[in-house]
């Protein structure tokens, strides 16, 4: 990895990066503007989150997200698995209106419940979810974290799942004697070995109808702060490669850093070959897990400069992306946060060094007042700049009784504009987008093969919806479906540069982990603005064998198998 | 402001009875102490005189006993307290240092109390030292006693030009009475005019005691009190119609704008601005409101109008560490490095003790290039956080309510 990097640097393609990406953008057509359409009405996805919320205001009750697009049968479509919540006091799934749901995608634009023939109605109170093929069967695998027993559901490649949790050993990880309330997870292979493992971000310490009396305008129960609550360590699970998995939290040093973990992202931010992990923390500093070659890992948040906002504050962390936005082949970090904080955007410097860049980007002013959970990261409009995502709505139900703001808010697109600035076009992505609702969970991916990034949204105690991209404009798009051998099947770690006929470069990585609880579309996608060939595809297979491909066309998925 | 018999009281026994079983101890140590017997009696005599209120009885008795027991923090604390109620602040005071120099299980209350006799001897600057480190320490659990320290913390940090500390300790105030009050909790909270009439001093800045209030102040502060207190029991819907009425009401006087800024900044921070710039008219040398403007131009990435505040702020409060901070943060955010380094390198003179100023600095020198210096401020910084995290967590629970 770092002569991948080191050869970008040198070869002078970084220097006239900045130049010719903005020479992308304005060739890109931009006659029309990023818009969405609800087509949930008519495709088929009917699935309503239910948190069983109760006057005791128990925390579970309003953070329930996790979204995750499969393709569970390998047809070449991205299905929706739908994460929910269960009864309280039981926590559990006391009747099928909390049942986990699996839409099987029917390639018509409509959707299938095929949840129960799959066996994933799940037992317990659910948060979020992680997709990968942890046996590197072909066949993509499910880990659903939760308050109760988080679960690993091995695809059988039949269109059914077997629960083979305890046999793995990824069911309970444990602080102080008891499970913990997992909130996160995601797939990495941290020690390149070929094998994906787990990463569990956990949340805080909590029992049912145990929490503090939190009384808000003097008078009204409301969701406590997080403060009331003790932190946990995340966790981290190694694959024995035989099914199995060993909890290597202490021996790597994960646990040694409490926090309140809700988004995961992945990505090498300094360079050398190995997976780094970001963990974005409610109203403690984040953390960020240096990898030490795949050996342990180090917790360096602050000292790179993305621990805090730039005031020096701990903001209340939710979804978490870990890409590069302004394409110097650099993974920069963007999270959410609740209203009052904005949300961060974390510029990588290069050298290990990340600079709050919140206010610069143009994103401190729109989301001082918004409330975000799950957040994504794509190139909305394919003119080769990823755009960002982030789903809305206050934490507190009741939030509208003691102030002026409102528990439904709308979601919102921010446009990247280049030079790491962007801008709330959120207005002007269609009528559907303006619907407020209490959201939380989002996750990106093209659900038709179209080119174009839808989303899916989750909102808490309503009805889920799919907003299909319908962004009309001449601009070309490339999209890669990666295939390991040496490495993990699903390729998770990959890093691709693409570049096109005048010189510019674009990076991402193959990694579904992304937003709060969500897991998304594991197929790099690329808008190519008027550019109808891929000059040069890079890939960096995580077992550091380098790939390059030439003069692919624009507008197709291509299928990549690791040489 | 004498400290109501009943939370002295209060006190008293709450001490008293967490001594109990140590002070056992102690006792059966001293067991073959010969003049245990009379010692005993004198005790028992002094604690009669004390519970049927023969207050220089109790006194004098007390007085003997803490000189044959010197080590007797329950005996010091007791003479403090009756001391106290006699109104002997200069003595009761230098009871309670006693006690607290040789209590090692609970001295918070200790200086607490010696904070509460510095402040009726008027020794404000004193008197606030030790209310903050008897807060520091822990003050206990009876919510009459706490109640009263923090009250009295936050009117001498209002008089000593400190009233955002001095908001922040009435808001613990109020939720204090509110969570006594759960059946009509924002009724007991606006049914105490001494704390309205400090939450009024504290909002709009008034470097006074509310007993040092003009009979003419009073209206305006009172309306504001009721104001901020809502704020302070979270009840912003009710909070706003207040403002509307204080507003109304009192449109020229100072600080009611800068106030209602403050309030808005949370929900809607392009009106605050506006307010804040109303108070700067009507008070042209409001440092504070051009501070707060200068943060939310920052906050916004309107660095020049932000610079153009925070230059007239640290201009006319030079002494201000925010000032600086929000100065060096705006030359940061328009690429003025070096300017940036001058201010925080200001702040951090000014106030070495704020983990915020190390961490601005951190964030300029990183900018640099400085990698080292900015690893040594970052290292700063989370150790002035951690100390600070740890404060917080050693006072007054932070009541949920």
């Amino acid at each position: 990895m770092i002569r991948f990097l080191l050869s970008i640097a040198l070869s002078m393609a970084a220097i006239v990066t900045l130049t010719v990406t903005i020479v992308i953008a304005a060739q890109a057509d931009k006659s029309s503007r990023i818009r969405f359409e609800d087509v949930t009405g008519r495709s088929g996805l009917d699935f309503l989150t239910d948190s069983s919320p109760t006057p005791n205001k128990n925390q579970p009750e309003t953070m329930i997200s996790g979204i995750g697009l499969i393709d569970y049968d390998n047809d070449g479509y991205l299905d929706i698995f739908l994460i929910n919540g269960a009864a309280i006091p039981s926590l559990k799934k006391e009747s099928p209106k909390y049942y986990n749901r699996l839409f099987h995608n029917n390639h018509d634009g409509t959707f299938t419940d095929v949840t129960e023939k799959a066996g994933l109605v799940g037992d317990g109170y659910d948060m979020g979810v992680a997709i990968g093929d942890f046996d590197n069967d072909g066949w993509q695998d499910i880990y659903v974290a939760s308050v109760t027993k988080n679960h690993l559901y091995r695809n059988n490649g039949d269109g059914t799942f077997t629960d083979v949790t305890d046999k793995a050993g990824v069911g309970t990880p444990i602080y102080k004697g008891r499970k913990m309330w997992s909130a996160a997870a995601g797939w990495l292979d941290y020690n390149n070995d070929g094998k994906l493992d787990l990463f569990v971000s956990n949340y805080c310490r909590w029992e049912v109808n145990k929490d503090p009396v939190c009384l808000s305008g003097g008078r009204l129960r409301a969701y406590c702060h997080p403060k009331f609550y003790e932190p946990l360590p995340s966790t981290l699970y190694r694959n024995n490669g035989d099914g199995t998995f060993t909890d290597v939290s202490d021996e790597t040093g994960i646990s040694k850093k409490l926090g309140k973990g809700m988004g995961v992202g992945f990505n090498d931010y300094d360079g050398d070959g190995f997976i780094d992990i970001f963990v974005a923390n409610d109203n403690m500093a984040n953390a960020l897990f240096h990898n030490l070659k795949g050996k342990a890992f180090e917790e360096v948040a602050m000292d790179v400069g993305v621990a805090y906002s730039e005031n020096g504050k701990a903001v209340s962390g939710m979804g978490a992306e870990f890409r590069d936005l302004n394409n110097d082949g650099l993974p920069d970090i963007w999270h959410t946060a609740t209203e009052l904080e904005t949300f961060p955007l974390f510029r990588n410097r290069g050298k290990g060094i990340f600079i709050d860049v919140t206010g610069r980007s143009g994103l401190a002013r729109p989301t001082l007042e918004m409330s975000g959970w799950s957040n994504g990261v794509a190139d909305f409009d394919n003119d080769g700049l990823k755009d960002l995502f982030v789903a809305r709505g206050n934490v507190l139900d009741n939030v509208a009784e003691f102030t002026n703001r409102r528990y439904a808010e709308p979601n919102s697109i921010f446009r990247n504009l280049g030079k790491m600035t962007f801008e709330d076009v959120t207005a002007q992505a269609g009528p559907d987008m303006q619907l407020a609702e209490p959201y939380r969970g989002a996750v990106i991916g093209d659900l038709f093969n179209d080119g174009h990034m839808d989303i899916v949204v989750t909102v808490l105690n309503g009805k889920a919806r799919t907003l299909r991209n319908v962004s009309s404009n001449a601009n070309n798009w490339v999209t890669f479906q990666l295939k390991g051998s040496k490495d993990n099947r699903m390729a998770i770690g990959a890093q691709l540069k693409v570049t096109t006929e005048d010189g510019a470069s674009q990076y991402d990585i193959v990694s579904t982990s992304a937003g709060y609880g969500a897991s998304r579309d594991p197929r790099p996608h690329f808008g190519l603005g008027p550019f109808k060939i891929v000059n040069q595809l890079e890939v960096r297979w995580p077992s550091g064998t380098r790939q390059v491909l030439r003069d692919l066309p624009a507008n197709q998925v291509h299928r990549i198998a690791e040489p | 402001m004498a400290l109501p018999q009943s939370e002295a009281s209060g006190c008293r026994s709450e001490i008293r009875e967490s001594m109990a079983v140590r002070n056992q101890t102690t006792d059966n140590k001293q067991a073959q102490d010969a003049n245990r017997e009379s010692l005993e009696k004198l005790v028992e005599r002094a604690q009669a005189a004390m519970d049927s209120d023969r207050v220089p009885e109790a006194i004098r008795l007390y007085d003997r006993v803490t000189r044959l027991r010197p080590d007797w923090s329950e005996g010091w604390w007791h003479l403090g307290t009756l001391l106290f109620d006699a109104g002997r602040f200069r003595e009761a005071r230098d009871a309670f240092a006693h006690f607290a120099s040789i209590e090692r299980k609970q001295p918070g209350p200790g200086f607490a109390m010696i904070g509460l006799s510095e402040f009726q001897l008027k020794h404000y600057v004193r008197a606030l030292q030790a209310l903050e480190r008897g807060r520091k320490l822990g003050l206990g659990t009876n919510p009459d006693f706490v109640r009263s320290v923090l009250f009295h913390d936050g009117i001498t940090n209002a008089l000593l030009g400190k009233p955002e500390i001095a908001l922040q300790r009435l808001t613990l105030t109020a939720n204090q009475i509110a969570a006594a009050h759960r059946e009509a909790p924002e009724d007991a909270v606006l049914a105490d005019l001494k704390l309205l009439d400090a939450f009024g001093i504290a909002a709009l800045r008034i470097p006074k005691l509310p007993s040092d209030l003009a009979a003419l102040q009073i209206p305006v502060v009172r309306l504001a009190g009721r104001a901020q207190a809502l704020i302070a029991l979270q009840d912003r819907v009710a909070a706003e119609t207040e403002f509307k009425q204080l507003l109304a009401l009192y449109p020229s006087e100072p600080g009611v704008h800068y106030m209602y800024g403050v309030f808005l900044l949370q929900e809607h921070p392009r009106l605050a601005i506006d307010e804040f710039r109303r108070e700067i008219e009507v008070s042209p040398s409001h440092h504070a409101a051009r501070i707060q403007l200068a943060l939310e131009f920052l906050r916004t990435a309107e660095y020049e109008q932000g610079l153009k505040y925070a230059r007239e702020a640290v201009g006319l409060a030079p002494e201000n560490f925010v000032a600086h901070i929000a100065c060096g943060r705006l030359w940061l955010a328009l690429g003025k490095t070096d300017r940036a380094l001058q201010e925080l390198r200001t702040a951090v003179k000014l106030a070495p003790g704020s983990p915020d100023v190390h961490f601005a600095l951190s964030q300029a020198l990183s900018e640099a290039g400085r990698n080292g210096e900015a690893a040594r401020e970052r290292a700063e910084f989370e150790r002035l956080k951690a100390l600070t995290d740890t404060a917080e967590r050693q006072q007054v629970p932070d009541s949920p309510c």
